[in-house]
Protein backbone atom coordinates (compact mmCIF):
# COMPACT_ATOMS: atom_id res chain seq x y z
CA UNK A 1 0.00 0.00 0.00
CA UNK A 2 2.76 2.29 0.79
CA UNK A 3 4.81 1.52 -2.40
CA UNK A 4 1.48 2.06 -4.57
CA UNK A 5 0.93 5.46 -2.62
CA UNK A 6 5.22 6.31 -2.72
CA UNK A 7 4.83 5.59 -6.56
CA UNK A 8 1.69 8.05 -7.10
CA UNK A 9 3.44 10.84 -5.16
CA UNK A 10 6.19 10.62 -7.46
CA UNK A 11 4.02 10.85 -10.46
CA UNK A 12 1.88 13.41 -8.76
CA UNK A 13 5.15 15.28 -8.47
CA UNK A 14 6.28 15.04 -11.58
CA UNK A 15 2.79 16.41 -13.21
CA UNK A 16 2.38 19.18 -10.43
CA UNK A 17 6.06 20.48 -11.21
CA UNK A 18 4.70 21.38 -15.18
CA UNK A 19 2.84 24.28 -13.70
CA UNK A 20 5.57 25.72 -11.96
CA UNK A 21 7.47 28.51 -13.74
CA UNK A 22 10.55 27.71 -15.31
CA UNK A 23 12.85 29.01 -13.15
CA UNK A 24 11.42 27.24 -10.34
CA UNK A 25 11.15 23.52 -12.15
CA UNK A 26 14.65 22.74 -11.14
CA UNK A 27 13.52 22.77 -7.15
CA UNK A 28 10.84 20.34 -7.74
CA UNK A 29 13.39 18.10 -9.34
CA UNK A 30 16.19 18.99 -7.17
CA UNK A 31 13.38 17.19 -4.37
CA UNK A 32 12.86 14.60 -6.29
CA UNK A 33 16.16 13.29 -7.45
CA UNK A 34 16.73 12.96 -3.41
CA UNK A 35 13.78 10.82 -2.89
CA UNK A 36 15.79 7.81 -4.25
CA UNK A 37 18.31 8.50 -1.19
CA UNK A 38 15.25 8.85 1.34
CA UNK A 39 14.65 5.18 2.87
CA UNK A 40 11.66 3.17 1.30
CA UNK A 41 8.45 3.47 3.12
CA UNK A 42 6.79 5.66 5.03
CA UNK A 43 10.09 8.65 4.63
CA UNK A 44 10.38 8.66 1.38
CA UNK A 45 6.06 8.51 0.70
CA UNK A 46 6.32 11.81 3.30
CA UNK A 47 9.04 13.28 1.38
CA UNK A 48 7.50 12.94 -1.98
CA UNK A 49 4.05 14.28 -0.33
CA UNK A 50 6.18 17.13 0.97
CA UNK A 51 6.90 17.71 -2.83
CA UNK A 52 3.84 17.95 -4.04
CA UNK A 53 2.64 20.30 -1.38
CA UNK A 54 5.54 22.86 -2.08
CA UNK A 55 4.84 22.41 -5.70
CA UNK A 56 1.25 23.12 -5.63
CA UNK A 57 1.71 26.16 -3.19
CA UNK A 58 4.58 27.22 -5.90
CA UNK A 59 2.44 27.06 -8.79
CA UNK A 60 -0.32 28.65 -7.10
CA UNK A 61 -2.92 25.66 -7.82
CA UNK A 62 -5.02 26.14 -5.61
CA UNK A 63 -5.93 29.52 -6.16
CA UNK A 64 -5.85 28.98 -9.77
CA UNK A 65 -8.48 25.64 -9.41
CA UNK A 66 -10.39 28.17 -7.70
CA UNK A 67 -10.79 30.02 -9.98
CA UNK A 68 -11.08 27.51 -12.99
CA UNK A 69 -14.33 26.19 -10.59
CA UNK A 70 -15.43 29.66 -10.51
CA UNK A 71 -15.25 30.25 -14.44
CA UNK A 72 -16.95 26.48 -14.60
CA UNK A 73 -20.05 28.22 -12.58
CA UNK A 74 -20.19 30.94 -14.72
CA UNK A 75 -20.00 28.83 -17.81
CA UNK A 76 -22.96 26.47 -15.72
CA UNK A 77 -24.86 29.85 -15.18
CA UNK A 78 -24.95 30.87 -18.64
CA UNK A 79 -26.24 27.79 -20.19
CA UNK A 80 -29.07 27.47 -17.24
CA UNK A 81 -29.92 31.02 -18.71
CA UNK A 82 -29.88 30.27 -22.22
CA UNK A 83 -31.61 27.25 -21.61
CA UNK A 84 -34.65 29.40 -19.84
CA UNK A 85 -34.93 31.54 -22.46
CA UNK A 86 -35.41 28.55 -25.29
CA UNK A 87 -37.86 27.19 -22.96
CA UNK A 88 -40.22 30.02 -22.22
CA UNK A 89 -42.92 29.71 -25.10
CA UNK A 90 -43.43 32.77 -28.10
CA UNK A 91 -47.31 32.58 -26.16
CA UNK A 92 -46.12 33.82 -23.19
CA UNK A 93 -43.94 36.11 -24.38
CA UNK A 94 -44.13 37.94 -27.93
CA UNK A 95 -40.59 39.17 -27.19
CA UNK A 96 -38.88 35.65 -26.70
CA UNK A 97 -37.19 35.65 -29.80
CA UNK A 98 -35.49 38.90 -29.07
CA UNK A 99 -34.91 37.63 -25.24
CA UNK A 100 -33.25 34.58 -26.75
CA UNK A 101 -30.47 36.89 -28.92
CA UNK A 102 -29.94 39.13 -26.44
CA UNK A 103 -29.28 35.98 -24.00
CA UNK A 104 -27.44 34.46 -27.15
CA UNK A 105 -25.07 37.62 -27.71
CA UNK A 106 -24.32 37.47 -23.96
CA UNK A 107 -23.37 33.96 -23.84
CA UNK A 108 -21.31 34.90 -26.83
CA UNK A 109 -19.71 37.75 -25.08
CA UNK A 110 -18.67 35.76 -21.95
CA UNK A 111 -17.37 33.12 -23.29
CA UNK A 112 -15.80 35.10 -26.31
CA UNK A 113 -14.04 37.97 -25.58
CA UNK A 114 -11.44 36.62 -23.44
CA UNK A 115 -9.80 35.48 -26.89
CA UNK A 116 -10.99 39.30 -28.56
CA UNK A 117 -6.80 40.40 -29.08
CA UNK A 118 -5.40 37.77 -26.18
CA UNK A 119 -1.92 38.20 -27.90
CA UNK A 120 -1.93 41.60 -26.76
CA UNK A 121 -3.44 41.08 -23.45
CA UNK A 122 -6.83 43.43 -23.74
CA UNK A 123 -9.65 41.40 -22.22
CA UNK A 124 -7.52 38.14 -21.34
CA UNK A 125 -5.76 36.23 -20.00
CA UNK A 126 -6.48 37.30 -16.54
CA UNK A 127 -4.29 39.30 -14.22
CA UNK A 128 -1.86 37.34 -11.98
CA UNK A 129 -4.08 38.45 -8.71
CA UNK A 130 -6.30 37.38 -6.73
CA UNK A 131 -8.83 40.05 -6.47
CA UNK A 132 -8.97 40.22 -10.59
CA UNK A 133 -9.84 36.45 -10.72
CA UNK A 134 -12.37 36.95 -8.00
CA UNK A 135 -13.84 40.41 -9.86
CA UNK A 136 -13.74 38.46 -13.23
CA UNK A 137 -16.00 35.73 -11.73
CA UNK A 138 -18.06 38.32 -10.18
CA UNK A 139 -18.86 40.18 -13.49
CA UNK A 140 -19.68 36.79 -14.92
CA UNK A 141 -22.25 36.26 -12.48
CA UNK A 142 -23.34 39.85 -12.58
CA UNK A 143 -24.22 39.44 -16.01
CA UNK A 144 -25.41 35.95 -15.94
CA UNK A 145 -27.99 37.55 -13.33
CA UNK A 146 -28.72 40.37 -15.75
CA UNK A 147 -29.29 37.67 -18.22
CA UNK A 148 -32.41 35.90 -15.81
CA UNK A 149 -33.67 38.49 -14.79
CA UNK A 150 -34.19 39.69 -18.60
CA UNK A 151 -35.70 36.52 -19.57
CA UNK A 152 -37.65 36.34 -16.19
CA UNK A 153 -39.46 40.15 -16.79
CA UNK A 154 -40.14 39.27 -20.18
CA UNK A 155 -41.84 36.01 -19.66
CA UNK A 156 -44.44 37.07 -17.42
CA UNK A 157 -47.64 37.94 -19.44
CA UNK A 158 -49.07 41.56 -19.24
CA UNK A 159 -45.57 43.04 -18.99
CA UNK A 160 -44.16 42.60 -21.93
CA UNK A 161 -41.56 44.79 -23.42
CA UNK A 162 -40.34 45.88 -19.98
CA UNK A 163 -36.31 45.88 -21.49
CA UNK A 164 -37.64 45.28 -25.64
CA UNK A 165 -37.34 47.38 -28.21
CA UNK A 166 -40.74 46.73 -30.38
CA UNK A 167 -41.24 43.08 -32.32
CA UNK A 168 -38.33 41.11 -33.48
CA UNK A 169 -36.48 42.26 -36.33
CA UNK A 170 -33.85 40.23 -38.17
CA UNK A 171 -32.65 43.48 -39.66
CA UNK A 172 -32.36 45.00 -36.53
CA UNK A 173 -30.57 42.19 -35.02
CA UNK A 174 -27.53 41.30 -37.38
CA UNK A 175 -26.76 45.12 -38.08
CA UNK A 176 -26.88 45.65 -34.37
CA UNK A 177 -24.23 42.58 -34.03
CA UNK A 178 -21.95 43.84 -36.72
CA UNK A 179 -22.02 47.38 -34.85
CA UNK A 180 -20.91 45.47 -31.74
CA UNK A 181 -18.36 43.57 -33.28
CA UNK A 182 -16.88 46.78 -34.66
CA UNK A 183 -17.43 48.48 -31.53
CA UNK A 184 -15.02 45.56 -29.92
CA UNK A 185 -12.96 44.07 -32.38
CA UNK A 186 -11.93 46.77 -34.30
CA UNK A 187 -9.57 49.02 -31.83
CA UNK A 188 -7.60 46.06 -31.45
CA UNK A 189 -7.60 44.63 -35.12
CA UNK A 190 -6.40 48.35 -35.65
CA UNK A 191 -3.60 48.39 -33.09
CA UNK A 192 -2.31 44.75 -34.32
CA UNK A 193 -2.40 45.69 -38.16
CA UNK A 194 -1.32 49.92 -37.72
CA UNK A 195 1.03 49.95 -34.18
CA UNK A 196 1.22 53.84 -35.04
CA UNK A 197 -2.31 54.48 -34.49
CA UNK A 198 -3.36 56.90 -31.66
CA UNK A 199 -4.85 55.69 -28.59
CA UNK A 200 -7.59 58.84 -28.12
CA UNK A 201 -8.47 57.43 -31.92
CA UNK A 202 -8.77 54.07 -30.92
CA UNK A 203 -10.87 55.17 -28.04
CA UNK A 204 -13.04 57.40 -30.57
CA UNK A 205 -14.07 54.33 -32.47
CA UNK A 206 -14.91 52.53 -30.07
CA UNK A 207 -17.13 54.84 -28.72
CA UNK A 208 -18.76 55.96 -31.69
CA UNK A 209 -19.32 52.12 -32.63
CA UNK A 210 -20.37 51.99 -28.76
CA UNK A 211 -22.87 54.32 -29.01
CA UNK A 212 -24.82 53.43 -31.90
CA UNK A 213 -25.10 49.70 -30.74
CA UNK A 214 -26.72 51.24 -27.87
CA UNK A 215 -28.93 53.22 -29.95
CA UNK A 216 -30.06 49.92 -31.82
CA UNK A 217 -29.59 47.15 -29.83
CA UNK A 218 -29.41 48.67 -25.79
CA UNK A 219 -29.54 45.61 -24.61
CA UNK A 220 -27.04 43.62 -25.69
CA UNK A 221 -24.76 46.78 -25.96
CA UNK A 222 -25.30 47.06 -22.17
CA UNK A 223 -24.27 43.66 -21.76
CA UNK A 224 -21.08 43.84 -23.70
CA UNK A 225 -20.47 47.34 -22.42
CA UNK A 226 -20.09 45.70 -18.78
CA UNK A 227 -17.93 42.88 -20.23
CA UNK A 228 -15.57 44.64 -21.91
CA UNK A 229 -15.23 46.68 -18.32
CA UNK A 230 -14.72 43.37 -16.46
CA UNK A 231 -12.40 41.74 -18.57
CA UNK A 232 -10.26 44.56 -19.75
CA UNK A 233 -10.24 46.10 -16.07
CA UNK A 234 -8.99 41.81 -14.73
CA UNK A 235 -7.02 41.32 -17.65
CA UNK A 236 -3.32 41.19 -17.86
CA UNK A 237 -2.20 44.22 -19.53
CA UNK A 238 -4.67 46.10 -17.14
CA UNK A 239 -2.69 48.82 -15.09
CA UNK A 240 -4.75 48.23 -12.03
CA UNK A 241 -3.22 47.37 -8.76
CA UNK A 242 -4.36 45.19 -6.01
CA UNK A 243 -4.38 48.47 -4.05
CA UNK A 244 -6.66 50.49 -6.32
CA UNK A 245 -9.42 47.36 -6.60
CA UNK A 246 -9.54 47.16 -2.88
CA UNK A 247 -9.50 50.48 -2.66
CA UNK A 248 -12.35 50.82 -5.44
CA UNK A 249 -14.02 47.78 -4.50
CA UNK A 250 -14.55 48.92 -0.70
CA UNK A 251 -15.73 52.32 -1.63
CA UNK A 252 -18.94 50.47 -4.15
CA UNK A 253 -20.51 48.94 -1.45
CA UNK A 254 -22.09 52.30 -0.05
CA UNK A 255 -22.98 53.40 -4.01
CA UNK A 256 -24.61 49.84 -4.28
CA UNK A 257 -26.79 50.24 -0.85
CA UNK A 258 -27.77 53.44 -2.24
CA UNK A 259 -28.35 52.43 -5.75
CA UNK A 260 -30.62 49.91 -4.87
CA UNK A 261 -32.34 50.97 -1.79
CA UNK A 262 -32.71 55.20 -2.44
CA UNK A 263 -35.24 54.72 -6.25
CA UNK A 264 -37.67 52.30 -4.32
CA UNK A 265 -37.32 54.39 -0.93
CA UNK A 266 -37.91 58.07 -3.09
CA UNK A 267 -40.06 56.57 -5.49
CA UNK A 268 -38.97 58.99 -8.25
CA UNK A 269 -36.35 58.17 -10.07
CA UNK A 270 -34.69 61.19 -11.28
CA UNK A 271 -34.62 62.10 -7.86
CA UNK A 272 -32.71 59.02 -6.83
CA UNK A 273 -30.28 58.85 -9.43
CA UNK A 274 -28.83 62.42 -8.32
CA UNK A 275 -28.68 60.91 -4.97
CA UNK A 276 -26.87 57.95 -6.01
CA UNK A 277 -24.58 60.06 -7.95
CA UNK A 278 -23.54 62.10 -4.96
CA UNK A 279 -23.11 58.90 -2.94
CA UNK A 280 -20.85 57.82 -5.42
CA UNK A 281 -19.31 60.67 -5.90
CA UNK A 282 -18.25 61.25 -1.65
CA UNK A 283 -17.43 57.18 -1.61
CA UNK A 284 -15.43 57.66 -4.66
CA UNK A 285 -13.43 60.12 -3.28
CA UNK A 286 -12.76 58.40 -0.27
CA UNK A 287 -11.23 54.82 -2.29
CA UNK A 288 -9.36 57.77 -5.13
CA UNK A 289 -7.54 59.17 -1.92
CA UNK A 290 -6.98 56.29 -0.25
CA UNK A 291 -5.38 54.86 -3.27
CA UNK A 292 -3.49 57.68 -4.30
CA UNK A 293 -1.48 57.40 -1.08
CA UNK A 294 -0.42 54.44 -2.42
CA UNK A 295 1.70 55.41 -4.79
CA UNK A 296 5.33 55.99 -4.18
CA UNK A 297 7.67 58.79 -4.22
CA UNK A 298 10.33 58.00 -7.05
CA UNK A 299 12.01 61.54 -6.59
CA UNK A 300 10.27 63.51 -9.34
CA UNK A 301 7.19 65.47 -8.38
CA UNK A 302 5.63 65.70 -11.53
CA UNK A 303 5.69 62.18 -11.86
CA UNK A 304 4.35 61.50 -8.71
CA UNK A 305 1.54 63.86 -8.93
CA UNK A 306 0.91 62.34 -12.83
CA UNK A 307 0.84 58.35 -11.08
CA UNK A 308 -1.30 59.94 -7.77
CA UNK A 309 -3.98 62.02 -10.75
CA UNK A 310 -4.26 58.80 -12.65
CA UNK A 311 -4.38 55.72 -9.59
CA UNK A 312 -7.20 58.00 -7.61
CA UNK A 313 -9.10 58.37 -10.79
CA UNK A 314 -8.40 54.39 -11.28
CA UNK A 315 -9.97 53.45 -7.74
CA UNK A 316 -12.77 55.82 -8.39
CA UNK A 317 -14.02 54.62 -11.31
CA UNK A 318 -14.16 51.13 -10.25
CA UNK A 319 -15.85 52.55 -7.07
CA UNK A 320 -18.29 53.91 -9.46
CA UNK A 321 -18.96 50.80 -11.63
CA UNK A 322 -18.76 48.45 -9.10
CA UNK A 323 -21.66 49.97 -7.10
CA UNK A 324 -24.06 50.65 -10.64
CA UNK A 325 -22.88 47.11 -11.33
CA UNK A 326 -23.88 45.56 -8.19
CA UNK A 327 -27.10 47.41 -8.31
CA UNK A 328 -28.04 46.44 -11.83
CA UNK A 329 -27.44 42.75 -10.95
CA UNK A 330 -29.24 42.45 -8.26
CA UNK A 331 -32.63 44.75 -10.47
CA UNK A 332 -31.69 45.34 -13.80
CA UNK A 333 -34.48 47.59 -14.18
CA UNK A 334 -31.62 49.81 -12.01
CA UNK A 335 -29.24 49.11 -15.30
CA UNK A 336 -28.83 52.92 -15.75
CA UNK A 337 -27.41 53.48 -12.32
CA UNK A 338 -24.44 51.78 -13.91
CA UNK A 339 -23.99 54.91 -15.70
CA UNK A 340 -24.86 57.15 -12.34
CA UNK A 341 -22.10 55.38 -10.87
CA UNK A 342 -19.62 55.74 -13.47
CA UNK A 343 -20.28 59.66 -13.52
CA UNK A 344 -19.91 59.50 -9.64
CA UNK A 345 -17.13 57.72 -9.65
CA UNK A 346 -15.63 59.50 -12.38
CA UNK A 347 -16.14 63.19 -9.89
CA UNK A 348 -14.95 61.24 -7.05
CA UNK A 349 -12.05 60.00 -8.30
CA UNK A 350 -10.58 63.06 -9.65
CA UNK A 351 -11.70 65.13 -6.72
CA UNK A 352 -9.67 62.38 -4.31
CA UNK A 353 -6.87 62.04 -6.28
CA UNK A 354 -6.28 66.06 -7.01
CA UNK A 355 -6.59 66.45 -3.11
CA UNK A 356 -4.04 63.72 -2.39
CA UNK A 357 -1.48 65.06 -5.47
CA UNK A 358 -1.70 68.45 -4.56
CA UNK A 359 -0.99 67.62 -1.17
CA UNK A 360 2.62 69.22 0.32
CA UNK A 361 4.71 66.87 2.22
CA UNK A 362 4.55 68.11 6.06
CA UNK A 363 8.49 69.05 6.79
CA UNK A 364 9.61 66.89 9.68
CA UNK A 365 11.70 67.93 12.51
CA UNK A 366 15.02 68.17 10.27
CA UNK A 367 13.58 69.87 7.35
CA UNK A 368 12.79 67.13 5.15
CA UNK A 369 9.28 65.80 3.81
CA UNK A 370 8.33 63.18 6.62
CA UNK A 371 8.29 59.95 4.49
CA UNK A 372 12.01 60.18 3.74
CA UNK A 373 12.75 61.52 7.35
CA UNK A 374 11.24 58.04 8.74
CA UNK A 375 13.51 55.82 6.02
CA UNK A 376 12.76 56.57 2.45
CA UNK A 377 11.76 53.36 1.04
CA UNK A 378 8.50 52.77 0.84
CA UNK B 1 26.20 46.26 3.56
CA UNK B 2 24.08 43.12 4.36
CA UNK B 3 20.48 44.61 5.30
CA UNK B 4 19.23 42.98 8.85
CA UNK B 5 16.44 40.36 7.70
CA UNK B 6 13.74 38.68 10.41
CA UNK B 7 13.86 34.82 9.74
CA UNK B 8 11.76 32.33 10.80
CA UNK B 9 13.02 29.25 13.55
CA UNK B 10 12.98 26.66 10.76
CA UNK B 11 14.80 29.33 8.05
CA UNK B 12 17.50 30.07 11.02
CA UNK B 13 17.66 25.99 11.56
CA UNK B 14 18.79 25.79 8.28
CA UNK B 15 21.28 28.85 7.92
CA UNK B 16 22.41 27.02 11.26
CA UNK B 17 23.09 23.69 9.61
CA UNK B 18 24.75 25.30 6.22
CA UNK B 19 26.48 27.44 8.51
CA UNK B 20 28.15 24.70 10.26
CA UNK B 21 30.80 24.20 6.94
CA UNK B 22 30.39 27.50 5.27
CA UNK B 23 32.05 26.64 1.99
CA UNK B 24 30.69 23.08 1.77
CA UNK B 25 27.99 21.97 -0.63
CA UNK B 26 25.12 20.55 1.05
CA UNK B 27 22.36 18.71 -0.70
CA UNK B 28 18.64 18.70 0.53
CA UNK B 29 18.00 15.20 2.04
CA UNK B 30 21.31 15.78 3.97
CA UNK B 31 19.82 19.28 5.42
CA UNK B 32 16.72 17.48 6.08
CA UNK B 33 17.86 15.61 8.63
CA UNK B 34 20.38 17.76 9.89
CA UNK B 35 17.31 20.21 11.04
CA UNK B 36 14.34 17.52 10.96
CA UNK B 37 12.49 19.40 8.78
CA UNK B 38 10.09 18.04 6.33
CA UNK B 39 11.23 18.23 2.78
CA UNK B 40 7.40 20.55 2.28
CA UNK B 41 9.27 23.46 5.18
CA UNK B 42 13.12 22.80 3.58
CA UNK B 43 12.93 23.45 0.18
CA UNK B 44 10.37 26.27 0.17
CA UNK B 45 13.29 28.04 2.69
CA UNK B 46 16.16 26.98 0.34
CA UNK B 47 14.14 28.51 -2.73
CA UNK B 48 13.43 31.75 -0.76
CA UNK B 49 17.14 32.02 0.59
CA UNK B 50 18.33 31.62 -3.35
CA UNK B 51 15.73 34.13 -4.07
CA UNK B 52 17.56 36.52 -1.63
CA UNK B 53 20.63 35.54 -2.96
CA UNK B 54 21.26 34.05 0.68
CA UNK B 55 22.22 30.44 -1.34
CA UNK B 56 23.63 29.51 -3.76
CA UNK B 57 22.71 26.34 -5.68
CA UNK B 58 24.11 24.10 -8.44
CA UNK B 59 24.00 20.22 -9.58
CA UNK B 60 26.59 17.68 -9.42
CA UNK B 61 28.65 17.98 -12.33
CA UNK B 62 29.31 14.22 -12.48
CA UNK B 63 26.48 12.20 -13.19
CA UNK B 64 26.62 9.72 -10.29
CA UNK B 65 26.77 5.78 -10.58
CA UNK B 66 22.98 4.69 -9.74
CA UNK B 67 21.50 7.51 -8.48
CA UNK B 68 20.40 10.62 -10.01
CA UNK B 69 22.80 14.14 -9.69
CA UNK B 70 22.38 15.98 -6.48
CA UNK B 71 21.19 19.62 -6.61
CA UNK B 72 23.66 21.22 -3.93
CA UNK B 73 23.59 24.63 -1.72
CA UNK B 74 25.68 26.32 0.26
CA UNK B 75 26.11 30.01 2.08
CA UNK B 76 26.85 32.84 -0.39
CA UNK B 77 28.97 35.53 1.36
CA UNK B 78 25.88 37.66 2.27
CA UNK B 79 24.37 34.99 3.67
CA UNK B 80 27.03 33.75 5.51
CA UNK B 81 27.11 37.44 7.13
CA UNK B 82 23.57 36.82 7.52
CA UNK B 83 23.17 34.02 9.28
CA UNK B 84 25.70 34.76 11.47
CA UNK B 85 24.07 37.92 12.56
CA UNK B 86 20.78 36.51 12.78
CA UNK B 87 21.87 33.29 14.53
CA UNK B 88 23.97 35.80 16.96
CA UNK B 89 20.80 37.64 17.97
CA UNK B 90 19.27 34.43 18.52
CA UNK B 91 20.41 32.93 21.94
CA UNK B 92 21.46 29.50 22.83
CA UNK B 93 21.77 28.40 18.95
CA UNK B 94 25.57 28.01 18.81
CA UNK B 95 26.78 24.81 20.58
CA UNK B 96 22.95 22.64 21.09
CA UNK B 97 22.66 19.25 19.29
CA UNK B 98 21.54 19.87 15.76
CA UNK B 99 18.89 17.91 15.58
CA UNK B 100 17.29 19.75 18.61
CA UNK B 101 17.59 23.15 16.75
CA UNK B 102 14.30 23.66 15.15
CA UNK B 103 12.03 22.93 18.63
CA UNK B 104 14.62 25.03 20.75
CA UNK B 105 14.55 28.06 18.16
CA UNK B 106 10.99 27.95 18.12
CA UNK B 107 10.90 27.62 21.84
CA UNK B 108 13.04 30.75 21.72
CA UNK B 109 11.00 33.15 19.39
Amino acid sequence: MIAQMTWASARLLTVAARFLPADKRQWADALQAEAGQVPAGWPRLTWLSGGVWMTMREAGMARKAGYWIGVAGVLAAVGWVVWLSWRTSAAADPESATDRVRVLVGAATLAGLPWVARGQGWFGPVADSVVARVVRIGGGVAICAMGLAIVDIDKHAGINNVVGSGPFSWVREAIGLVILVAAVAAPAILRARRPQTETHVLWLIAALAGSAALIVVPVQAFVAGVAVLVFGATARRSPLTPAIWTAGLIASLPTAAAAITLPFALNNLIGAMLLVALVAMAAASCASAAAARQVPDAGNPDDLRDARLRQGLQAGLIAGAAGGLIAAAAFPILGEMLFVGLVGGFGGGVLGGSIVANRRDRPAAGGLPAARAAGGVH
Amino acid sequence: MTPRVRFSPQTLAVLQALLTDPSGWRHGYDLARDTTLKSGTLYPILLRLADRNLVEARWEDEQPAGRPRRHLYRLTSDGAAAATAALASAPGTSAAPRGATVRRLAGNS
